[in-house]
């Protein structure tokens, strides 16, 4: 959960920013290389072209990100703001072939948990639909309804209910 | 225990409309409870006061829980309806009861029995003695020695529980927490469905009672969840969405056959059996809100029960089969109502906080649900005319989900 909801910061931050998420090259290796080779004196322009290289914090693998999207209560249509957000996680998908996910449908604490269940697993199932249309292989997706089990936002009010009900796009 | 008495008051006067053919009826009280007087001539020697005093709160709780019959305390105060005389004699290690049920004010003996009790057997026979009064008075038999089974614990993190009626014998049947969702009784008592995410989704669980030995029943792609067993207690009504949409299913016991019940592109779940087992009555969305439908077990013919509110779910079919007790969302929060099966009048039993999750007792004269009226989420008992609400369950941060055991306790021998 700490770990998705850094994700969510970091996608909010990108989302300010206006920037797509970007496949992010692993520089330390390419650093690391770069140093053990000797290296021919440098004339004044190569040395402005060439910055140095900061310190990077270790990045393991490559992050892609997606973004959760969010439902009206007791509905699991698409609203508009969830087909953009949806198609840029399609396109992320498209662009990373090798990724699997797992959508995870979640509803708010209202209504009760056996109706709430089967909704969540629609929400999962209408964002699988329009990335499967949007030409991401089925097999890469499955779905899983938390149901109201898993609130992100604890408290019993209006804000924290439109943050619940959502479906999140874990990668595997 | 603590039993928590409530007010039922007006309700829903102004939302009655669209449907003139649907009448919504306020809570109102459907009997009269008989009063009662207890006249206690027992005479113990100080080693069997304790097991008296025992006996004796058994026996009055085991009268008053199902809310039919009230104890006066004095035949002079209240003019009660029937006077029980206790007359108890020490024999070493037991006592017998010689128990004596006299109408008033004919004073006539309705019956006289004994009944002989240990120190192990105390509550068991205070309960025994007890149903016999109740049902010598009603025709009904008591629920003091039923049970329940429910989850509790903090989302994701709760367990599956069984309690007896009166708080006694709690015991856990999860090993780690985890989500757990929709226990269901078996008819004979003697299993427990209920779904469980232990290997990351929700499959279906069958627990034996008996030795707790657990299998997991249905683990289909997507959902396995809320089971119903059939009155017979051969078939397990369940909602999969392995084809692709939340869809009713009959799958029988042996896992062999396997029938779908539904065909609708929205939600379909919830299933809850009639007890002649022929329909289904269901949750579904396929006229743009949750509302609860009946379908034949077939699945031929459809018919919506609930017409009033844009929120109805959570049916649950009495054991008689007049009446299905549904959640409905009525100014935001959400109500236990009761419903006959033609849909024609629609009765609101609670207006205090948000309650849900209704189950039957086995006699189908009352129903558990869990509710927020003390604040914390709690397992209640009510009448089913919304009256006599008692808090059964408590002391967890979330309890939910009752289950009530559907065998009717089998009573004592009527014998003279």
């Amino acid at each position: 959960m700490k770990a998705l909801i850094t994700c969510l910061v970091v996608l909010s931050l990108i989302a300010t920013f206006g920037c797509h998420p970007k496949k992010m090259r692993p520089l330390v290796e390419e650093q690391a290389e770069v140093e053990k080779q000797p290296q021919p004196p440098k004339t004044e322009r190569e040395a402005e072209e060439t910055q140095p290289v900061k310190p990077l914090e270790p990045i393991e693998e490559e992050q892609v990100i997606l973004d959760p999207i969010h439902f009206e209560f007791d509905k699991y249509n698409l609203t508009d703001e969830a087909i953009a957000i949806l198609t840029r996680n399609a396109e992320v998908l498209l662009k990373h072939p090798d990724i699997e996910i797992v959508i995870e449908g979640h509803c708010d604490e209202r209504g009760t948990d056996e109706y709430n269940l089967a909704l969540g697993e629609k929400r999962a199932m209408a964002a699988r639909d329009f990335l499967v249309r949007f030409g991401i292989e089925k097999s890469r997706i499955s779905i899983v309804s938390y149901g109201e089990e898993r609130p992100i936002d604890p408290r019993h009010n209006e804000e924290a209910w439109a943050k619940n009900r959502r479906a999140e796009f874990v990668i595997r | 225990m603590r039993v928590i008495p409530l007010l039922i008051g007006v309700l829903l006067a102004s939302s009655v409309g669209a449907q003139p053919d649907v009448r919504l009826r306020v809570t109102k009280e459907e009997h009269q409870a008989i009063r009662i007087a207890i006249e206690d001539s027992t005479e113990v020697t100080s080693y069997l006061k304790s097991m008296h005093q025992a006996f004796s709160g058994f026996f009055r709780w085991a009268l008053e829980v199902t809310s039919y019959l009230e104890i006066a305390e004095s035949t002079e105060k209240g003019k009660p309806q029937a006077s029980v005389h206790l007359r108890g004699s020490p024999r070493e290690e037991t006592i017998a009861y010689e128990i004596t049920l006299v109408d008033y004010p004919s004073k006539a003996t309705i019956f006289r029995r004994i009944y002989s009790c240990s120190d192990e057997t105390i509550k068991s026979t205070a309960y025994v003695a007890a149903d016999d009064i109740i049902f010598a008075l009603t025709g009904r038999n008591g629920i003091a020695s039923t049970r329940l089974a429910f989850v509790a614990g903090e989302k994701s993190k709760s367990h599956l529980y069984v309690v007896d009626l009166d708080g006694s014998n709690l015991r856990k049947l999860t090993s780690s927490p985890g989500i757990v969702m929709s226990p269901a009784w078996s008819p004979d008592g003697s299993r427990l469905a209920y779904v469980s995410y232990r290997q990351g989704k929700p499959d279906l669980y069958v627990v034996n009672l008996s030795n707790l030995a657990t299998t997991r029943f249905l683990a289909f792609e997507g959902l396995n969840a809320t089971p119903s067993w059939s009155p017979d207690g051969k078939h397990l009504a369940v909602t999969l969405s392995k084809d692709g949409n939340p869809e009713i299913y009959i799958i029988s016991i042996d896992g062999k056959t396997i029938k779908r019940v539904t065909f609708y592109s929205g939600i379909d779940c919830s299933p809850t059996w009639a007890p002649n087992g022929l329909e289904i009555a269901f949750t579904s969305d396929r006229t743009g809100s949750p509302q609860i439908f009946v379908t034949d077990i077939e699945g031929l013919s459809v018919r919506r029960l609930t017409q009033e509110g844009s929120y109805n779910t959570s049916p649950a079919w009495s054991p008689q089969g007049d009446l299905i007790a549904f959640v409905s969302r009525i100014d935001g929060k959400f109500q236990i109502c009761t419903v006959d099966p033609f849909g024609t009048e629609i009765t609101v039993l609670t207006e205090v906080g948000n309650n849900e999750d209704p189950a039957w007792s086995p006699d189908g004269m009352h129903i558990a649900f869990s509710s927020t009226i003390g604040g914390n989420t709690g397992i209640y008992i009510m009448k089913r005319d919304g009256t006599s609400k008692r808090l059964i369950v408590d002391g967890f941060q979330l309890a939910r989900s009752p289950s009530w055991t559907r065998q009717a306790r089998v009573t004592s021998s009527r014998g003279g």
